[in-house]
């Protein structure tokens, strides 16, 4: 009894350095069930990610590691967000995280966090938005694009997925930086806005690389907006490389509240880097269309910074609401 | 590809599904007072963490198994579970006085099997070509169909006209609230972001259709709940496969109906239904016999009802217009599961649509199983008063609003439907029109402004399309003949007094 009463007041003086911390947080992180948050309904591609990483991170969590996916969909994932920002950081709550949309919430309203809220752990998707337009258009390279699109003088219509989502950010962007007018017409979803381009109900589309996959006959994607090409479409060239600075992707990634101690960060940080080399995760992810490119810890935070850079200014620029 | 289906149908889960929906189907169904709509609300959220085939077959096991429960609550206590089994009660309980209740039943049920079958192979047949056609559906023809859809729901859904038109109307006005979808403005959302994606279905639906009849009872007066009826006696009795084979023409013609109204979006399946009735009464050369326990007056009606769930697919899955509130929820998890509806649905998810089919068709073997088997049982369900389930569905009607994001605002949600439907329900106005504007008032805005958004404000882009201007024909003769009927009918009855 003696002994115990010992042990907690020595404990409970070590425990009020960091440095105890640290060292307990190490050994026991993690003893729980490990919930990852979703903002987005279960099934849609934010979704699959989580579940698929909580499935194979839960191995290299260790210590019969177990991980859950809770969905909390709704306002455009503001929802889901918000919960992880005000999550305590304790390494229990993780959650998805799409940029540049989560960033672009908290300028087009009133939003509970903001790129300072989270702990940036690691991007594994990136998928560069698109300059696309029907094949049936005749219209073959982005030069033709935009001499047709200055001819309508804003009649040319862009068909979004969503407003104020990456395909929304590529559509202003590049209208920019060509010095043209596009009228934005947003649908109920990728795959909604795509059909209309089809159809030819709208003129163009700047939706992500990987909803043009599998429609090679059907589109023709004029410009990718990446940095670099494009491994799995060298022939497609770059924006930037025809001169117009135009970067635009969607991310999924993921974060942690902020100031998650050192040591489950540290737990956390080995587990992701393991994870990014496991052939069975890599293999997993591709097959679902989304190959893995992998980027953490101080990369992944300034890509944030970055975009919430883009969306402020766009934002300033051209309010989309 | 039909193969391929028929192996993913090979699962010991999609077995569990299909039977487990079909039997609470018909349990849910023959219970008075509770119908299909209901059965399928209370059911949904089952299904969020189940794989696109085993739920949808679930739902759909659940739809068939209900409508076919309503028949026996019609059939032998003269109460229809549902509106569209009305028209079966009218032969099926003389049928039932007479003792001839079990051979009631069984033509009933043989008849829904026909038309579900007939309705899927017209499903299967006419679903991709359609689908690919769909790509020629832009905003404006979008438009056009949707403007169509709720006036045919008006004009010809049955009851007073001018209630459905209110209910449409305040449904399309429930479906304002929320982020409007061309410019994200916030409408009626009183800044609270939980409402910026405005009314959700399933917790709209629970409490439209669910919570609203437990408040009903609630508030009902103590003598109308009635003391348990004396049921008529089962004679054994057995429906040959010559008997049915002699209705054969009844029985497709009421198919054909089903199916082809169920297309059009809206209408539901009560109208077919006494449709059907007419014309096998019509054609019957033994029309005297209806009315006191015809056979066919028992086949036609269930055939019908049954073969617009087929049909109602069909606009649901290529052009992503449901028809009514069951295929709103399939819709629903067709896009939870990331099947999206179109032209390249058939293209890219090929085998789990035509599962799906499949699994339509086979869950026929079950439904006739189960539904022999729940005969017996069936007298005993229909003893059960509704009031002794209320606690039953008002648990599961929180839990399933709850469950459906996580949040407590789609509870709320759930309830004030529930008391909004209780109320409209008091003042009998039909709830199905309410629910199809609020399904179809968003895309239709969203349709319309994005046409005129690409016709830079012209609407010219409405008369330029060949679809839209057909559409819009249709909507124009759909009036006129609504119009025209009540007269057409004056003059024969004028002329018919002034004969005599």
């Amino acid at each position: 009894m003696k002994k115990l009463g010992c042990t907690s007041i020595i404990s409970a003086l070590v425990l009020t350095t960091s440095m105890s911390a640290q060292l307990s947080f190490a050994n026991d992180y993690p003893e729980k069930t490990v919930e990852v948050v979703v903002g987005y309904s279960a099934g849609g591609g934010t979704d699959v990610m989580a579940r698929t990483i909580a499935s194979h991170l839960e191995a290299y969590l260790g210590k019969d590691a177990a991980m859950v996916v809770k969905n909390y969909p709704g306002a455009g994932g503001q929802i889901g967000f918000t919960k992880v920002a005000t999550s305590d950081a304790d390494g229990y709550t993780l959650g998805t995280m799409n940029l540049p949309a989560a960033l672009a919430l908290t300028y087009d309203r009133q939003a509970d966090y903001s790129a300072d809220s989270y702990t940036w752990l690691a991007n594994f998707v990136s998928d560069p938005n698109t300059l696309v337009v029907s094949k049936k258009s005749g219209i073959t390279s982005v030069e033709e694009l935009i001499e047709v699109a200055k001819e309508k003088q804003g009649a040319w219509t862009v068909g979004l997925a969503s407003l104020g989502g990456n395909d929304h950010f590529s559509a202003i962007q590049f209208a920019n930086a060509a010095n043209i007018k596009l009228t934005h017409v947003p649908f109920k979803g990728a795959a909604m806005a795509r059909t209309s381009i089809l159809g030819g109900h709208v003129n163009m589309g700047t939706m992500a690389f990987s909803q043009t996959v599998g429609f090679d006959d059907e589109l023709q994607v004029l410009a990718v907006l990446s940095d670099k090409r494009l491994p799995q479409a060298p022939n497609i060239p770059t924006a930037k490389e025809l001169g117009y600075d135009v970067e635009m992707g969607s991310y999924r990634g993921l974060v942690a509240p902020a100031g998650l101690p050192e040591a489950t960060l540290k737990t956390l940080k080995v587990a992701l880097d393991n994870l990014s080399m496991d052939p069975d995760f890599l293999a997993d992810m591709k097959s679902r269309g989304t190959p893995v490119q992998y980027r953490s810890g101080m990369s992944y935070e300034s890509l944030a910074k970055e975009q919430n850079d883009i969306a402020a200014q766009i934002w300033q620029e051209t309010p989309w609401k | 590809m039909l193969l391929d289906a028929f192996n993913a149908l090979m699962d010991i889960w999609v077995l569990v599904a299909a039977v487990s929906g079909i039997v609470t189907g018909i349990i849910i169904g023959a219970i008075p007072g509770l119908g299909p709509t209901m059965a399928i609300a209370l059911l949904i959220p089952v299904t969020f963490t189940m794989s696109p085939i085993p739920a949808i077959t679930l739902l759909l096991g659940v739809y068939q198994g209900a409508i076919f429960g309503g028949s026996i609550s019609a059939i032998l206590l003269n109460v229809p579970g549902t509106p569209s089994s009305a028209a079966t009660a009218i032969d099926g309980y003389a049928m039932a006085r007479k003792g001839e209740g079990g051979r009631a039943l069984r033509v009933a049920l043989y008849a829904s099997v026909a038309g579900n079958i007939f309705s899927c192979l017209v499903l299967i047949v006419l679903a991709e070509p359609l689908a690919s056609f769909a790509l020629n559906f832009g905003p404006a023809e979008m438009a056009a169909l949707m403007l169509f859809a709720l006036l045919v729901i008006v004009l010809f859904g049955g009851g007073v006209r001018l209630d459905a038109a209110l209910m449409v109307l305040l449904g399309v006005f429930a479906s304002i609230i929320g982020l409007d979808p061309i410019e994200g403005t916030p409408r009626f959302t009183f800044n609270s972001f939980a409402m910026e994606n405005g009314l959700q279905l399933i917790p709209v639906l629970v409490g439209l259709f669910a919570m609203s009849e437990v408040f009903l009872k609630l508030f009902q007066k103590q003598s109308s709940i009635k003391e348990p009826v004396d049921l008529p006696k089962i004679v054994p009795s057995k429906v040959r496969f010559v008997d049915m084979w002699r209705m054969r023409a009844t029985l497709l013609w009421s198919s054909l109906i089903g199916t082809f109204v169920g297309i059009l979006p809206g209408i539901g399946s009560t109208v077919p239904a006494f449709m059907s009735y007419g014309l096998a009464r019509a054609r019957s050369k033994q029309a005297h016999k209806f009315g006191q326990g015809a056979d066919e007056g028992v086949a036609a009606p269930e055939a019908a009802n049954n073969a617009v769930t087929g049909g109602a697919l069909i606009p649901t899955l290529a052009l992503g217009i449901p028809g009514d509130a069951v295929t709103a929820v399939i819709l629903g998890a067709f896009m939870l599961q990331g099947l999206a509806p179109g032209p390249f649905l058939f293209r890219d998810y090929g085998v789990e649509v035509y599962a799906i089919f499949e699994a339509l068709i086979l869950s026929s073997i079950p439904t006739i199983i189960f539904g022999l088997l729940l005969f017996k049982v069936a007298v005993h369900v229909i003893r059960i008063q509704p009031r002794h389930l209320f606690p039953t569905i008002t648990v599961l009607a929180l839990l399933g609003a709850f469950s459906v994001n996580n949040s407590l605002v789609d509870v709320w949600v759930m309830l004030g439907a529930g008391f909004v439907g209780f109320l409209l329900r008091r003042a009998d106005f039909p709830l199905p029109p309410l629910l199809i504007g609020l399904i179809l008032g968003t895309p239709l805005e969203q349709s319309v402004r994005q046409a005129m958004l690409t016709s830079n404000g012209s609407l010219d882009i409405f008369w330029n399309s060949g679809i839209a201007l057909a559409l819009l024909g249709l909507t124009a003769i759909s009036i006129l003949i609504s119009l025209c009927i009540p007269l057409l009918r004056k003059q024969r009855q004028q002329k018919g007094s002034s004969n005599v």
